[in-house]
């Protein structure tokens, strides 16, 4: 990567009684849309408040291009923000909230109309300038708050969550221009987000964050196909985890013993025999087949669940062990299954990911 | 048949109880403002005719006359200091935690649950000492005492509908924290400012006891009313409630549309 625009650098926060973020490392280029996820409190909407300057760090730094950030107050950072809760102003008309920076700025009041009138116009709302905030609709609100944090033309764009408050629907083509805006714009995107569907619709990379910590930084299919730990594995959902130990190793294979039997599981580095080891099967990767098929493992099914064409399917070992499996709806209506009847499950070995830290 | 009555009956009642309430609280005004404009020198039935002459004769009056220039302002005064206050209380209680916050917020809500009485008397006491009884300064300050209260409470009310990322939000904007005071957190309260405004005024227009106190000889309308009534009865009282009634209502409506007008335009909290 080219010098990174945005840098976090040993990046801590602390509260009384929680520490938020504990001394986070990343680099994030020109021009790049990164999306930091993670479940509620682990500190991600924290590091976005942190780079806008609204909360003071308890330690390191962050520099955005290449200018050390610390001291600096928020108003005069120009890392504008959209708000989960959009924070539109109530007592202003739309061409004014979206004008309210450029009135922050001292431009004259002719060209703040003028400027504001070509955004709203670029987001769709011709027309709709000399409203009250109360009279639009949550998109068209969506919409006004993405308009007011760009009119200035920043370099960043910083995103908490902007799109949890709109239903499903509109979400989507929130999503769609969101990123064309930001192909259009070229400048930095950072988006906070818990719904994997969006980070992954829109992000170049993804950070994903736990108790503070990031836990795994890479492109949505690095972090989905190849998950560094057992949090990163399971945060992505459709993960099934097997645990045990290295028996034997040879080049690029290690043979790890389960309680479930024992498995190959492809290694791009060697464990020393007898050494813990954990590794992934993606949902999707599992096939199903008549119970008691050669080389399968037997299971029970306990639950189906639907999720558009797609189809979850809920089954265990008998010694307790429970897998989710992911098939298209067809392939579940082929197979006939229902809740208790028995099932083999098998994959083929080089879909098994052995996470590189197995604890 | 029955069941159609029935509740006809009874909506009648209802409308007639109410009816009835609001008589007996309007009447005894309604008296003094139609015997303000009665010929006879005392206010008995039959009416004497329509007069002007108790007014005009107030107008005369320059007792009357610097009581109520007195009473303006006073009642300015006390209006513009009291919001002021109120605000900075309501915002201080909105924007921080802090060590014996509540003890800060009981101080500013208790004066008016103290008794007037007990209130002048302190104030009187209190202000005989720094030497500033008697003066125009002294009951506005104490007025202030006691309307920064209401105040706080009506600003402090409006700011609970203050989205907690509004403030932020503009100095993420390029708002300093000053900017954002004057352009996103004033604009926001203005109608429980200019409602706060009226009602302070209100307040102070209609208060005896601690005007009574410590206005020595700086008078105004209601130590002046009660001045008259001593000495003997006076038709020029009637014309005096007439004015002073009419000056309250006009504050307290005022006070009220400001805080109405935009309870119909709000938005939900963002």
């Amino acid at each position: 990567m080219s010098a990174p625009f945005v840098a976090l650098e040993g990046l801590d926060k602390r509260f009384p009684g929680h520490h938020a973020v504990r001394g986070i490392d990343l680099q994030i280029a020109a021009g790049e849309f990164v999306a930091i996820m993670g479940p509620s409190g682990c500190g991600k909407s924290t590091t976005l408040r942190l780079i806008a300057g609204l909360d003071e760090p308890t330690g390191g730094d962050i520099r955005i291009g290449g200018r050390s950030m610390r001291g600096i107050p928020a108003f005069q950072r120009d890392t504008p923000m959209v708000w989960q809760s959009l924070a539109l102003f109530p007592f202003l008309t739309v061409a004014e909230n979206v004008a309210f920076p450029l009135r922050m700025k001292k431009v004259g009041a002719a060209e703040r109309r003028r400027r504001a009138l070509e955004w709203l116009d670029r987001m769709g709302l011709s027309g709709m300038a000399d409203r009250d905030i109360a009279q639009l609709s949550g998109g068209q609100r969506q919409r006004v708050a993405i308009a007011r944090s760009l009119v200035t033309q920043p370099s960043i764009l910083l995103l908490d969550e902007p799109l949890s408050a709109l239903d499903a629907h509109l979400r989507v083509r929130m999503q769609t221009e969101l990123s064309r805006l930001h192909k259009q714009l070229g400048i930095t995107f950072v988006y906070v987000t818990h719904a994997q569907s969006e980070a992954f619709a829109l992000a170049d990379r993804i950070v994903i964050m736990s108790d503070g910590a990031i836990q795994q930084v890479g492109r949505p299919q690095d972090v989905y196909r190849e998950p560094v730990n057992a949090f990163v594995a399971e945060f992505m959902g459709m993960n099934n985890i097997l645990r045990g130990t290295v028996r034997g190793a040879s080049a690029n294979r290690l043979a790890v013993e389960t309680p479930l039997g024992s498995f190959d599981v492809p290694a791009k580095e060697t464990r020393p025999v007898d050494s813990q080891a954990a590794f992934v099967i993606a949902a999707d990767r599992i096939a199903l087949a008549a119970a008691g098929a050669a080389g399968g493992l037997d299971a029970t099914v306990i639950g189906l669940e639907f999720v558009g064409s797609t189809q979850t399917v809920f089954v265990e070992t008998a010694s307790g062990h429970e897998f989710r499996i992911q098939k298209q709806q067809h392939e579940i209506e082929a197979l006939d299954l229902a809740p208790g009847r028995q099932i083999s499950l098998s994959w083929e070995p080089r879909h098994a990911w052995l996470l590189p830290d197995s604890r | 048949m029955a069941t159609r009555i029935l509740p006809r009956l009874s909506r009648l009642a209802q409308h007639l109880f109410l009816a009835g309430l609001f008589v007996f609280i309007a009447a005894p005004m309604l008296v003094i403002v139609v015997f303000s404009f009665d010929a006879n020198r005392f206010p008995t039935i039959p009416w004497g005719g329509f007069s002007l002459d108790w007014h005009r004769a107030i107008l005369e009056d320059a007792m009357v006359r610097d009581a109520f220039l007195n009473s303006i302002l006073v009642g300015l005064g006390t209006a513009v200091l009291s919001t002021l206050l109120g605000f900075a209380a309501a915002y201080v209680d909105y924007r921080w935690r802090f060590f014996g916050k509540r003890a800060f917020v009981l101080l500013v809500a208790i004066p008016p649950a103290v008794p007037v009485t007990i209130l002048g008397m302190a104030m009187l006491a209190f202000l005989s000492r720094l030497g500033l009884f008697g003066r125009l300064e002294a009951v506005i300050a104490c007025h202030t005492a006691v309307a920064s209260s209401f105040s706080m409470a009506l600003i402090r009310l409006r700011l609970n509908d203050f989205g907690r990322d509004l403030e932020p939000a503009a100095w993420n904007l390029g708002a300093s924290h000053a900017a954002a005071l004057f352009t996103v957190v004033v604009p926001f309260c203005r109608p429980a400012l200019i409602a706060s405004f009226f009602l302070s005024a209100a307040v102070s227009f209609d208060e005896f006891m601690i005007a009574w106190f410590v206005g020595g000889v700086h008078e105004t309308i209601p130590v002046r009313i009660l001045n008259l009534l001593q000495g003997q009865v006076n038709p020029k009282i009637n014309a005096i409630g007439t004015v002073v009634l009419a000056v309250s209502i006009a504050l307290v409506v005022l006070a009220q549309w400001f805080v109405g007008v935009r309870v119909g335009k709000r938005t939900d909290p963002t």
